[in-house]
């Protein structure tokens, strides 16, 4: 098999494919979608909210006067819940489809829709998804609840028990947490593992993602890193002007402390020019900060379901009748790029022609691709992880993997593990 | 694979090669660091005089209301514009400066590992450099993850200690010592990944690709090996370090009782006069002087350690360059 490295994964969203600009698209259409959730909420439910937002109002008012804030009316909330509730359905939806549609690109290859973004049974496959991690989640948390009665219950039963129970209960949290960890990354790729096989299954994850858990972990950890790292840059370069502008009202709050006063000049500094600037740009560089990371998320669990099944077509058939002899076979890139085989065609990828034949993955729409013979060399291959994620030479029985999902029978490829170097998504 | 050598890495950096590398290197590297915060400094003087200033203001104004019965004047706590601003142009220095530290730490390692060199004496901008600097985010966003989980112990031990003494209990002794033991055992943890991932940086340089994770292979098996030549290293730095504070204490203490003579100053002025002589700044200069090659040599031999581990496990097949597997 080949190796599963945690920074090919953490890229595997951002690598060139035969089609640019399928996730770009699709996470333009989610943006826009979301705005339009959230002004379709605020604008149905504005009647509900506008109490509340008068109550919020006269709790400063309150407090800028001293006087005793009024209770929040429960009416108030119960107006605004059913809204809420569906705010948050309509967003876990909306998610679902621009995961399905992320997913089925990266996974299978596949688009459609507006922007890639479609509702269809892959997008109900990922909200299921969602729905389980939540039921799982909540049977956690009751887990967790259930564990400290025990141990209180126990610990005042049977006081010589005592000492042990102290112990368990201090590393507990400890083993809770690193459980919940480990059950959350092996299941990641669960929406992925389902996109891929048209049918739930989120389960199948499991098995998707044995011996690769600390790959995937570690992968996870780098994009948040990354993640921090911009974001800590960001930051640091808008605090400059930030502070050279806000320092005069946070002068003048210290001597006056005229609530409406500052505000206004809150307001003032806000819309000078400048700031409006600065603080635009971060909110732009947030936004599409976040939606990388997303990107690079939902790539490595493309990534966990295209090496898993890399590994089931090469542990099952490691030696493809009428393969050539070793020095004949072509270079073949390695590594998730030849790793994409829909699983839904295992059984005939399974079946793998030779390799002068054998078309490669990732694409079952691709046209026909150059031959697997005339497949870039390693070098052309290398591709910059963080600059540079190099994508090697597989071994001669890694090379062939297959992809039949032309309907005449011909064996269509994509090309070979295109040498995708970090391009846009 | 090949057989297993011998670590052998404490002094991995000081040994003998073909070219002077690591020296002009380091030089370098400290003329640049020097020149950066020397840049700071006269960019931000204002800042430091008017913190200077404030911090006096601040002072008075303390002892004046403190002398009245009233609170201190909310005005005089309020820094000047200059001080504030001055927070986040030290951050940007900082990212600035782990960029040369980056650069410097990637030239050690290529030519340590690889004999090779480039650049400004070694100091360049390229993927090495930004492989090493990516590095020290995942050693920040790892201690973040260590500091979580001395949290999530340290609320479990109060949580579990809380539970052995519900129904008003006596305490007992394993009130006092599951704190204690699972302190012990996040220090055991700390000292343990933080040697396993120590060659993080010099893996990464060794595999011509972003290779953190690596580092659990290459400190496979040699865990105590770079552990025995850390401690030797550190308990090196650290007599140095005793040794030079003790003989510039000894060497300006006497120096400035000479000039009060054997009465205690009376003013901090006269005590200020005592230690503002030739002697006292030559003083100050050697230490600043000898601190700074040990920390640089000390910094070299921690480069060194890294390197060695990373070489011999590339001899040894543990891990391959970027053009193998």
């Amino acid at each position: 098999m080949s190796e599963f490295s945690a920074v090919q994964a953490g890229l595997n969203a951002f690598r060139r494919r035969e089609r640019h600009f399928v996730l770009t698209g699709a996470t333009f259409g989610y943006l826009i979608g979301s705005c339009l959730i959230g002004a379709a909420f605020v604008a149905a439910a504005w009647p509900a909210l506008s109490e509340l937002i008068s109550w919020y109002g006269s709790v400063f008012h309150a407090a800028q006067n001293g006087s005793t804030p009024p209770d929040p009316s429960l009416d108030m909330f119960r107006a605004v819940a059913p809204w809420y509730g569906g705010f948050v359905l309509s967003t876990l939806i909306w998610t679902a489809v621009y995961e399905a549609a992320c997913l089925r690109w990266m996974v299978r290859g596949e688009t459609g829709g507006v922007l890639g973004l479609s509702l269809n049974s892959d997008t109900v496959r990922v909200f299921f998804t969602y729905l389980l991690w939540f039921v799982m989640l909540l049977a956690f948390l009751a887990g967790v609840g259930a564990f400290y009665a025990g141990l209180i219950a126990i610990n005042a039963s049977v006081p010589a028990l005592r000492t042990v129970m102290i112990i368990v209960g201090a590393l507990a949290p400890l083993g809770l947490i690193a459980l919940l960890l480990w059950v959350a990354t092996r299941l990641s790729p669960a929406a992925a593992m389902s996109v891929a096989r048209r049918k739930f299954a989120f389960f199948s994850a499991w098995g998707a993602t044995r011996e690769k858990f600390w790959d995937l972990l570690g992968a996870f950890f780098i994009i948040l890193a990354v993640y921090i790292a911009v974001s800590a840059i960001a930051q640091a370069l808008v605090r400059v002007p930030l502070m050279q502008a806000i320092y005069p009202v946070m002068t003048q709050a210290m001597h006056d402390a005229d609530f409406a006063s500052i505000m206004s000049r809150f307001g003032e500094v806000f819309a000078s020019p400048l700031i409006a600037a600065v603080l635009s740009a971060y909110v732009v560089l947030t936004i599409v900060l976040s939606a990388l990371v997303r990107l690079a998320w939902f790539g490595v669990n493309a990534y966990a379901v295209a090496a898993s099944d890399e590994a089931d077509v090469v542990s099952a058939d490691p030696a493809p009748q009428g393969a050539p002899p070793p020095d004949q076979s072509p270079p073949a890139p390695q590594g998730l790029a030849t790793a994409a085989a829909p699983i839904t065609e295992r059984a005939q990828a399974l079946e793998t022609p030779p390799p002068e034949q054998a078309p490669t993955v990732e694409n079952v729409q691709a046209p026909q691709a150059p031959p697997v013979a005339e497949a870039p060399t390693s070098e052309k291959l290398q591709a910059p992880e963080v600059g540079e994620p190099s994508i090697e030479p597989a071994s001669q029985t890694e090379a062939p993997t297959t992809d039949q999902s032309a309907e005449d029978g011909a064996p269509k490829s994509p090309p070979p593990a295109s040498p995708y170097p970090a391009g846009d998504p | 694979m090949a057989d297993k050598q011998a670590l052998n890495a404490t002094f991995f950096a000081f040994r003998k090669r073909e070219k002077a590398v690591l020296l002009p290197a380091t030089l370098v590297f400290a003329v640049l660091a020097i020149g950066m915060f020397v840049g700071f400094t006269a960019l931000n003087w204002q800042a430091f005089v008017d913190y200077m200033n404030w911090a006096a203001s601040v002072s008075a104004s303390n002892a004046t209301a403190a002398a009245n019965g009233t609170p201190p004047s909310m005005d005089a706590m309020m820094p000047p514009q200059s001080v504030m601003a001055i927070g986040p142009a030290y951050l940007l220095l900082l990212l600035g400066y782990y960029i040369l530290l980056a650069s410097y730490e990637a030239a050690c390692l290529r030519w340590m590992i690889h004999g090779e060199t480039g650049g400004l004496f070694g100091l360049t901008l390229g993927a090495d450099t930004w492989r090493v600097y990516f590095s020290y985010w995942i050693w920040l966003l790892l201690l973040i993850v260590f500091y979580i989980v001395c949290a999530i112990v340290a609320g479990g031990a109060v949580a579990s200690v809380m539970i052995g003494m519900q129904g008003g209990a006596e305490p007992s002794a394993s009130t006092v010592i599951v704190p204690l033991i699972a302190g012990f055992l996040m220090l055991c943890a700390l000292i343990y990944f933080g040697v396993r991932f120590a060659p993080a940086a010099a893996t990464s340089i060794a595999r011509k690709k972003f290779a953190f994770f690596d580092a659990w292979t290459v400190s496979k098996g040699r865990f105590w090996g770079l552990l025995g030549a850390f401690v030797l290293l550190f308990l090196m730095f650290f007599v140095f370090v005793i040794a030079v504070e003790v003989a510039f204490i000894v060497m300006v203490g006497m120096s400035a009782m000479g000039n009060i003579g054997h009465a205690e100053p009376q003013s901090a002025e006269e005590a200020f006069r005592a230690f503002a002589t030739p002697q006292y700044m030559a003083g100050v200069i050697a230490i600043i002087l000898a601190m700074s090659v040990a920390s640089m040599m000390f910094y070299v031999a921690l480069f060194g350690v890294n390197a060695r581990a990373a070489a011999l496990a590339l001899e040894e097949g543990k891990i391959t360059g970027s053009s193998g597997k």
